[in-house]
């Protein structure tokens, strides 16, 4: 496998929250702006590249038997930097994303890729994969984020950090408040997968028909 | 027998020439008095918001079975029920795209999503009740003068009053017997007039298309219920949507259990939920919440109730 | 006992490492994330009270007016937590208080500023965790702009309860909470501005 398709992956064919169904907890919690979305999927990515790459370059030092608590120790350190530094530079959306940015240390996506990934494959072929996969759940959460913000709020790319509002696309009144409340997150969640799914086996059917 | 088209069920069965549609235009027929009320109290405004939600209703309907390649379900007439059963539950003054998002929403997510006709879990008009509530609870909870004004309604500004439920609660008024018989207070559209509920309810149990076991161990329940804590039982049984939804919504033969036992205990259940909702919760009226939560417990209530069958001996462990 | 002792040291070592690692990123970050929670509360005291620019915390004082108003096993003013002097150039402007009043969702943390006139300066609240959409709108400035000028010696009620603030719409108790907390951070500061003596020294 080359790095191209090793980071390629976990996009669209292996992406971890469409068809994985990883970390689903997180991405109901927090996507419900695109702010969020963006910031919540970078801080685990990071994690995510870090924690894959020391668990690739020590796997030939890690003994078996303590791989978990060494990986424990590994994605901890990296989650504990990442609150530090959003909570000192960004501290509105460290605010909104709250619980969720320590609980990566549990997100099973990151302990997934460590344990099935990283503890077999080379340093590159880690970081590729850490990069895809991480920028897979951010689409996702940005996309679930996208639309629960839009329909949700009646706004769009709201950045409360740097003191944007968003744009407004509809008034507040007119929207479903249902949709940035937890029942919209399974509901819109649901839908998506259902929609990828449907979009995937019909071009299944294409391809074996073509 | 696989694909034969029949579904095989325990002796005895018999050839019945009731049909879906049949049970459902009667049931439109039924809603009718219900409907004519909420026209008579509160207007155009009504007669509006039930031609949205039927119309929405049966076109996402028709939409849906055809690009899902599903049979045409729509001349059953059970989408038109859904549609107007949400138009009945919802306040006068909601906005007409709110009537119709929400119709969509009840055929489209709660009922399609879980296979269409026969398949779903939730009523769906009450699904797209609570879709309504949790999304725009402004509007849902903005109620209107019923159009013949009475005195004594607390005025809250030109247009808006409170309902029953919300007076007694919060306020501490309660709203005169006849009124409340009649249907001239603040509420759902179709849920004022117990006399036009009572008419339709009557004639669906004439034509034998709902046993009492439902309703009647519902409301009973409430009853005895908001009695032992010092209430008015007739006030709770007269005021909010309790007989709509006793009637016409718990008995929904989808979402409802089939065993005489389990219809029991499914009433019951409901009525124990309204009574907590309305003396304990934070909202003034539980009838959607307390159907859809035993909605839930359907399937469970059936499986432990089956009757036995004859000559069956229990087994002892 | 080697075999246990290699991985106690494997693990004893990357944890050292890591433990290192985290100190070198408490060290850049620390004092910008304690300065952070300052500024926020600087902002939110500003907000509330617009004409002072040098706010000191006199918890003290308002531990003291409790302290005395206290009869009985009562405890009054319960929901306010903190107290803060404003100043303009050495000259006092008024107080803000930092209440903690019981919401639908928990307590909602609201920051009351009153001027010297006696009248609120501002209402702003600072965290909550209402129902999106129904008590949350409390963050929105017109709702706080509702309680601007009210004078101390009124009873601060939402409409509903006899009062005279307009409660949002659908969302009473939330509003209640916040009118709640404007009524008890008026009553505090009379028993400050009553006492000569304490208001001098602060």
């Amino acid at each position: 496998m080359s790095f191209k398709s090793e980071f390629s992956k976990g996009i669209i064919n292996e992406n971890p929250t469409f068809r994985m169904l990883l970390g689903m907890c997180p991405t109901l919690a927090t996507s419900l702006a695109i702010s969020n979305g963006i910031g919540m999927g970078l801080a685990a990515t990071f994690v995510l590249v870090g924690s894959n790459v020391i668990i690739s370059a020590l796997r030939k030092v890690t003994p078996e038997k303590i791989r978990i608590p060494i990986f424990v120790v590994v994605i901890a350190t990296f989650v504990t930097t990442v609150d530090l530094i959003m909570a000192a530079f960004l501290p509105g959306l460290h605010e909104v994303l709250g619980i969720f940015i320590p609980l990566i240390v549990v997100n099973c996506i990151i302990f997934a890729r460590a344990e099935a990934f990283a503890f077999q494959h080379g340093i590159m072929d880690s970081l590729a994969d850490g990069l895809g996969m991480g920028l897979g759940w951010t689409l996702a959460l940005c996309g679930l984020s996208a639309i629960r913000e839009l329909l949700g709020t009646g706004t769009i790319l709201a950045i409360p950090d740097f003191g944007f509002a968003g744009i407004r696309i509809f008034d507040q009144s007119l929207a479903a408040v249902m949709v940035i409340l937890p029942p919209g997150g399974f509901i819109t969640l649901g839908l998506l997968i259902g929609l990828l799914n449907w979009v995937a086996s019909r071009n299944k059917k294409r391809a074996q028909e073509g | 027998m696989e694909g034969s088209g029949f579904i095989v069920s325990s002796s005895p069965h018999q050839h019945t020439t009731v049909s879906t549609p049949m049970i459902m235009s009667d049931v439109i027929l039924a809603l009718m008095p219900a409907c004519f009320a909420g026209v008579w109290f509160f207007g155009l405004p009504a007669l509006g918001m039930m031609a949205v939600c039927v119309g929405s209703a049966v076109i996402t309907e028709a939409a849906l079975t055809k690009i899902c390649g599903k049979p045409v379900t729509v001349r059953d007439y059970s989408a038109a029920v859904t549609g107007l059963l949400l138009a009945l539950v919802v306040p006068p003054d909601l906005p007409l795209w709110a009537g119709a998002i929400g119709s969509i929403f009840s055929i489209a997510i709660a009922k399609f999503t879980f296979g269409g006709l026969g398949q779903n879990i939730f009523n769906p008009a009450l699904i797209g009740r609570a879709f309504l509530l949790a999304s725009w609870p402004v509007f849902m909870t903005r109620w209107r003068w019923p159009v013949h004004e009475a005195a004594w309604i607390p005025k809250f500004d030109a247009l808006t009053t409170a309902t029953p439920l919300v007076l007694m609660k919060y306020m501490n008024i309660k709203a005169p017997y006849a009124e409340l018989f009649i249907g001239r207070i603040a509420g759902s559209i179709g849920e004022t007039s117990a006399f036009a509920i009572l008419l339709g309810a009557a004639y669906l149990i004439y034509r034998g298309h709902i046993g009492l076991r439902i309703p009647l161990s519902f409301i009973g329940t409430v009853a005895v219920l908001t009695a032992l804590f010092g209430q008015d039982p007739l006030f709770h049984i007269l005021a909010g949507g309790l007989l709509l939804g006793a009637f016409f919504m718990a008995t929904d033969y989808v979402t409802s259990p089939v065993t005489p036992r389990g219809q029991i205990v499914y009433g019951v259940g409901c009525g124990v939920l309204v009574a907590l909702i309305r003396l304990y919760g934070g909202y003034p009226e539980g009838v959607c919440y307390a159907i859809l939560i035993m909605n839930a417990a359907t399937a469970l209530l059936e499986r432990y109730t089956i009757p036995r069958k004859f000559g069956e001996v229990k087994r002892v462990a | 006992m080697r075999e246990v002792l290699r991985l106690g040291v494997v693990l004893l070592v990357i944890c050292a490492v890591a433990g290192a690692v985290l100190a070198v990123v408490n060290g850049i970050t620390s004092d910008r994330i304690a300065a952070q929670a300052t500024i926020r509360l600087q902002q939110a005291l500003k907000d509330v009270l617009p004409e002072a620019d040098e706010f000191r915390d006199v918890t003290e004082a308002l531990s003291f007016v409790k302290a005395e108003a206290s009869s009985g096993g009562k405890s009054p003013f319960a929901i306010v937590d903190k107290m803060y002097a404003g100043y303009l150039r050495g000259e006092r402007r008024g107080f803000a208080f930092m209440c903690f009043p019981a919401g639908y969702g928990g307590v909602i943390e609201t920051v009351v500023g009153v001027s010297s006139s006696g009248n609120v300066s501002g209402v702003s609240v600072v965290r909550h965790s209402e129902t999106p959409g129904l008590g949350a709108n409390i963050t929105g400035g017109e709702f706080q702009r509702r309680f601007v000028g009210i004078p101390a010696g009124t009873e601060v009620k939402v409409k509903k309860d006899g009062g005279q603030v307009d409660a949002i719409t659908g969302a009473t108790v939330s509003s209640r909470a916040v009118a709640n907390a404007v009524n008890e951070a008026l009553r505090v500061f009379e028993v400050v501005s009553d006492k000569g003596a304490l208001g001098n020294e602060l």
